[in-house]
C-alpha cells in the first residue's frame, strides 16, 4: 500500500507561513495516499502561481504547464490515458483570468479532471494585484483605489454552465477537503472543487479567522445533491454563511469520451492504439 | 493541339460550384487526362464569386494557368468578370435565363472567335422532370460535351455521388445529364483533346493537401486531434471528424487555438499521437505554448496553413509569409523543426514523418502549408500505410526494464545527442515533472546558473542530431553543371516550378531546381555547395521580402539577390515562373 512518505519531495515548500497551500498540499497526498494511489499511478498538472509552486513538493508523475492552461493540458492526459487519475491544480487569477475559457469549455465538455482551485481572491506570486474573485471596493498593488469590477461567482457559474461535480472547501477543514479530493477524483466528469484559503500576505479582508467564522457542511443540512436550485442559492455571495462539501452532483453525467458514440467500441486508451492505420479504402474513395 | 486546357466554372458561392468542379475534375481523370483543381473564393457563404479552375494535360503536371479556354458561366457576374478573359477560339458556356451578354462583350468575343453556347438551363431540367436545383447537372452535362467526352463516365460519378439516394434522384440526375449533353452535342466544334496513353491516370486519386494531411495523420496513427477553424486549415478538422473518427480517432473542436495546443501537449505527454493545425493568426495564439512543448521535451505537431497577413489579412487566399513565424514564434530559445511539403504526395509522407521527428527528438514540428497547397486538387499516385513507417524513438516500453534500472532512470538525463529517454506517466519506471519552469533532469525547477546552461546546451545540442537524421534537399531537372540557371524554392511552389522546367527544356533551356521541403534545421553546407558550384541563382517564394532568400543567406553567408516575389494572394501561374525565368536566361 502506497504511504504518504512515497509521495515526499526532496525539495522544501517556499510558501509564506500560514499559507493554505500547506493545507492543500497535504490533503492531495492524504487523498491519493487513500485512494491506494502511488506517486506514478496517478498525473498531477498545475498552473503557474503560488498554488503550482506545489509541482515539485510532491514526487508523482507531474505536468508544470503555462499561467491560465492547466485545463487543457490536463484534459489532453486524461483523454489520451483515461485509467490515469488527472489532478488539475490551479488558482483563481489564472483560471478566472487569463483561462477562464478553458474552465467554461472544460465544463461543458466533461473531461474526466479533478480541478481544485486555490481561492485566495488575489494574485500572490506577483505580490497583490486582485483577481476576478476579489470584492468591491478593496485596495490592491493594482487597485489602489479598490476594485470597481464586479465580482466573479465561479460557484454559480459553474452551475449555470451545467458542471456535474461542484464542490467548496476550506483549508482549516483538513479532513473535509481530502473527502472531497476523494469525491471528485471517483467521480467520471469534470469535478470542480473551490477551495477558499487565506493568503497571510496580501489577503488581510478575508483570512483564516473570517472565512472559519462563516464556512459550514451542507450534509450536517442534509443538502440533496442533485438540487440546482438549492445549489446556486447556498453559492450566492449574498448569503452570511458559506456553504462548502458537495453542492451539487449531476446524477447521470457522462464524461466527454463516454459521450462519443464513435469510440464506444473502443476500450482501450488512445496512448495504446498508436500504430499504423489501414487507409487503403478510404484512399480508394477519392479516385 | 495545346499543352494544356483551362476550364473555369464560375458563379456566386452557394451554387455547388466545388461541387460541380470536382465531379468534372475526377470525371476527366477517369477519362485518362492529367488534370489539377484549383479554387479561388471569398470570405463568404453565399453570395460572393467563386471560381473552380481546371487545368486539362495530357502530360504529366501540377500547376495553375492563367490562360482560359472553357468558361461554364453560372450569373451574369461571372460573364462581365470573365468573358473577355477567354483566349482565342475558346468557349463560353452560359445560362441564358439568367445571364445577357452586353454588346461591347459580344463585339470581343466574336473578333476572338469564342463560341458561345447558351443554354436554358432551368427549361431543361424541368424538361426532363427536374428541378431548379438539378441545373448544375445540366451544365455538368453540357460541359463534358463540349469536351467531347463518352457521356458513360460522368454518368457512372453521378451514380457514385448518390448511391445513397433514392433510384428516382439517381435517374433524374442522369437524364439532366443528358439533355444537358444533347444539347450542345450537335453545336460544338471539337477540342481535339487526347488523353494520356497511361492507363496508371485511371487509378489516381484526386486529393486536395490538406485531405492528405488527413490521410497521413490517420494512417500514422494520431488519436487525438484537436483544433479550432480557421481558413485554410479547417478542412483538415472537417476531413478527420468525418474520417478519422470512422477508425476511433478522438477530434475535438476546441474553444481556441491556445486550449488545441495544450490538449495536444497534454495528450502527447501522455503517450498517444495528437496534432492540431491552424493558420497564422490561431499559431500565434499558439507561440506560447509551442515553446511549453520545447522546455517539456514534449513531442508536438501542429499544421500552419498559410495565408497572407498581416492580421485577418486574405483569409482564402494564399501566401508563404508566415515562414519567419515558424522559425521563430515563441519565447526563449528551443530547438524546433519546420518542414514545408511541396505537394499532395508530400502532405501525407511528412505528415507521418512529422510525428516521427517530435518524438524522436521529443521537440515541436511545424508543417508548414498554404492555402494553394492544401485547398488545390492534385492527381496522385495512391497514398498508402506502407509507404510510411513509424518511430516513436526512445520511448521505453515498461514491461521490458528492470525495477532496480528504472529507480534510478532521469527522464531529462543530459547526454551529448541532446536526446533523453522517454516514459510516460502512469508507466512503472521513474516520476519526473515535465516542467515549464528550468528544470534538472529530473524536472526540479532550479534558478542555479550551472543546471540552467547545462540544460540549455542538453536542448540546443538536438539540432545537431535533428540535422544528421534530415535529407538533403531534392534536385530535380537538368545537371546543376549544364544549367543556365539554379532555381530555389520551398514548399507548394514545388510543382509549378517543375512544370516550368519542363516547358523550358521544349525551347532548350536547362534549369536545376532544389526544392527545401526540410527548412528548417537547415542543410546549410549542402545548399551552400549548390549555390557555389550554380552559373545563377533564382529563388522563388511567396512573400514580399525574400523571408527565405534572408535564410539562405544568414545560414550560407551567400548574397542571393535575384528573388522572384509574389504576394497578392495567389499563386505562381505556369507563365509567370517561365517567364520570370527567361529574364535571367541569355
Amino acid at each position: 500500500m502506497p504511504t504518504i512518505q512515497d509521495f515526499q519531495s526532496p525539495i522544501t515548500p517556499t510558501w509564506c507561513p500560514g499559507c493554505g497551500d500547506f493545507a492543500i498540499w497535504t490533503a492531495i497526498k492524504q487523498a491519493l495516499v487513500q485512494e491506494g494511489f502511488g506517486p506514478m499511478d496517478v498525473a498531477l498538472c498545475f498552473d503557474i502561481g503560488c498554488n503550482s509552486n506545489m509541482a515539485d513538493k510532491i514526487n508523482a508523475y507531474v505536468f508544470k504547464g503555462l499561467h491560465g492552461r492547466v485545463i487543457p493540458l490536463a484534459s489532453g492526459i486524461s483523454l489520451a490515458n483515461k485509467n490515469l487519475p488527472v489532478i488539475a491544480i490551479a488558482g483563481d487569477g489564472g483560471t478566472f483570468d487569463e483561462g477562464m475559457h478553458h474552465f467554461i469549455h472544460a465544463i461543458r465538455s466533461d473531461y474526466n479532471i479533478t480541478l481544485i482551485l486555490h481561492n485566495n481572491c488575489d494574485f500572490g506570486l506577483t505580490t497583490g494585484q486582485a483577481t476576478p474573485t476579489t470584492p468591491i471596493g478593496q485596495k490592491m498593488n493594482s487597485t489602489p483605489f479598490g476594485v470597481v469590477e464586479s465580482r466573479l461567482n465561479p460557484t454559480q457559474l459553474a452551475l449555470t454552465l451545467g458542471a456535474s461535480f461542484v464542490a467548496k472547501a476550506f483549508t482549516g477543514n483538513v479532513t473535509q477537503l481530502i473527502s472531497l479530493i476523494r469525491d471528485g477524483i471517483q467521480h467520471k466528469g469534470f469535478s470542480y472543487i473551490e477551495v477558499l484559503q487565506h493568503c497571510p500576505t496580501y489577503n488581510n479582508f478575508q483570512d483564516h479567522k473570517w472565512i472559519a467564522e462563516r464556512v459550514y457542511d451542507v450534509k450536517t443540512n442534509n443538502h440533496d445533491t442533485s438540487d440546482l436550485q438549492k445549489a446556486m442559492s447556498l453559492a450566492d455571495y449574498s448569503q452570511e454563511k458559506i456553504a462548502t462539501g458537495i453542492l451539487f452532483k449531476a446524477p447521470n453525467s457522462k464524461d466527454y469520451l463516454n459521450k462519443l458514440d464513435y469510440r464506444k467500441d473502443y476500450k482501450g486508451n488512445l496512448k495504446d492504439e498508436v500504430k499504423k492505420y489501414s487507409i487503403k479504402e478510404l484512399a480508394h474513395s477519392f479516385t | 493541339m495545346k499543352d494544356r486546357i483551362v476550364i473555369q466554372i464560375t458563379g456566386a458561392a452557394g451554387f455547388g460550384i466545388k461541387t460541380s468542379g470536382l465531379v468534372i475534375t475526377k470525371a476527366l481523370k477517369r477519362a485518362g487526362y492529367y488534370t489539377f483543381g484549383y479554387t479561388e473564393y471569398p470570405s463568404l457563404i453565399r453570395g460572393g464569386h467563386n471560381i473552380f479552375q481546371i487545368d486539362i494535360s495530357t502530360q504529366e503536371f501540377a500547376s495553375v494557368s492563367n490562360k482560359l479556354h472553357v468558361l461554364l458561366a453560372l450569373d451574369q457576374n461571372s460573364i462581365d468578370l470573365h468573358a473577355l478573359e477567354i483566349e482565342e477560339k475558346g468557349v463560353l458556356i452560359y445560362d441564358e435565363e439568367t445571364c445577357t451578354i452586353n454588346d461591347q462583350i459580344r463585339v470581343e468575343l466574336d473578333r476572338k472567335k469564342i463560341e458561345t453556347f447558351p443554354l436554358k438551363l432551368l427549361d431543361l431540367a424541368q424538361g426532363v422532370g427536374g428541378s431548379g436545383i438539378m441545373k448544375n447537372t445540366v451544365t455538368l452535362g453540357a460541359l463534358w460535351s463540349v469536351l467531347d467526352q463518352d457521356i458513360e463516365i460522368l454518368n457512372t460519378m453521378i451514380k457514385e455521388i448518390f448511391s445513397h439516394k433514392s433510384e428516382e434522384i439517381i435517374n433524374l440526375n442522369l437524364a439532366c445529364i443528358k439533355t444537358g449533353y444533347d444539347a450542345l452535342k450537335s453545336k460544338k466544334e471539337s477540342f481535339d483533346l487526347k488523353p494520356s496513353t497511361d492507363v496508371n491516370v485511371k487509378n489516381k486519386m484526386i486529393i486536395s493537401g490538406n485531405e492528405a494531411i488527413g490521410l497521413g495523420a490517420i494512417a500514422c496513427g494520431v488519436r487525438l486531434y484537436s483544433s479550432y477553424p480557421m481558413t485554410p486549415a479547417s478542412s483538415i478538422l472537417s476531413f478527420l471528424a468525418t474520417e478519422g473518427s470512422k477508425q476511433g480517432m478522438v477530434v475535438k473542436q476546441a474553444e481556441d487555438e491556445i486550449t488545441a495546443a495544450n490538449m495536444v501537449i497534454g495528450a502527447s505527454f501522455a503517450g498517444t499521437r495528437a496534432m492540431c493545425a491552424t493558420s497564422g493568426g490561431g499559431f500565434d495564439l499558439m507561440t506560447e505554448s509551442l515553446s511549453l512543448a520545447g522546455m517539456t521535451e514534449t513531442p508536438f505537431v501542429v499544421v500552419l496553413a498559410q495565408r497572407p497577413g498581416p492580421a485577418t489579412g486574405a483569409p482564402t487566399w494564399t501566401a508563404q509569409s508566415d515562414l519567419n513565424l515558424a522559425l521563430y514564434g515563441g519565447h526563449g530559445e528551443f530547438p524546433r523543426i519546420v518542414l514545408a511539403p511541396g505537394d499532395t504526395e508530400e502532405c501525407f509522407k511528412m505528415t507521418a514523418e512529422a510525428h516521427n521527428l517530435a518524438e524522436k527528438f521529443q521537440t515541436p514540428v511545424i508543417l508548414l502549408t498554404d492555402k494553394y497547397l492544401g485547398e488545390s486538387f492534385y492527381e496522385t499516385d495512391i497514398l498508402s500505410e506502407n509507404d510510411i513507417s513509424i518511430d516513436r524513438g526512445l520511448l521505453l516500453n515498461p514491461s521490458t526494464i528492470e525495477d532496480k534500472e528504472s529507480a534510478n532512470k532521469l527522464r531529462y538525463q543530459i547526454n551529448e545527442s541532446g536526446i533523453s529517454e522517454r516514459w510516460l506517466p502512469g508507466d512503472k519506471i521513474a516520476t519526473f515533472l515535465a516542467n515549464s519552469d528550468e528544470h534538472t533532469e529530473k524536472g526540479y525547477s532550479t534558478e542555479d546558473a550551472e543546471p540552467i546552461a547545462d540544460m540549455v546546451n542538453k536542448r540546443t545540442n538536438k539540432y545537431q542530431s535533428i540535422l544528421q537524421s534530415v535529407p538533403e534537399p531534392e534536385m530535380f531537372g537538368d545537371e546543376l553543371k549544364s544549367s543556365e540557371v539554379l532555381i530555389i524554392s520551398w514548399g507548394s511552389n514545388k510543382r509549378v516550378i517543375i512544370d516550368a522546367q519542363n516547358s523550358l527544356r521544349k525551347e532548350g533551356i536547362k534549369t536545376a531546381f532544389m526544392h527545401v521541403n526540410y527548412i528548417w534545421p537547415l542543410k546549410g553546407l549542402f545548399i551552400a555547395k549548390m549555390i557555389a558550384d550554380a552559373e545563377q541563382v533564382v529563388i522563388f517564394e511567396c512573400n514580399s521580402t525574400g523571408q527565405f532568400a534572408k535564410l539562405l543567406e544568414s545560414e550560407t553567408g551567400l548574397k542571393l539577390e535575384n528573388r522572384v516575389l509574389k504576394f497578392d494572394g495567389r499563386p505562381f501561374y505556369i507563365e509567370e515562373v517561365i517567364n520570370s525565368l527567361k529574364n535571367y536566361i541569355s
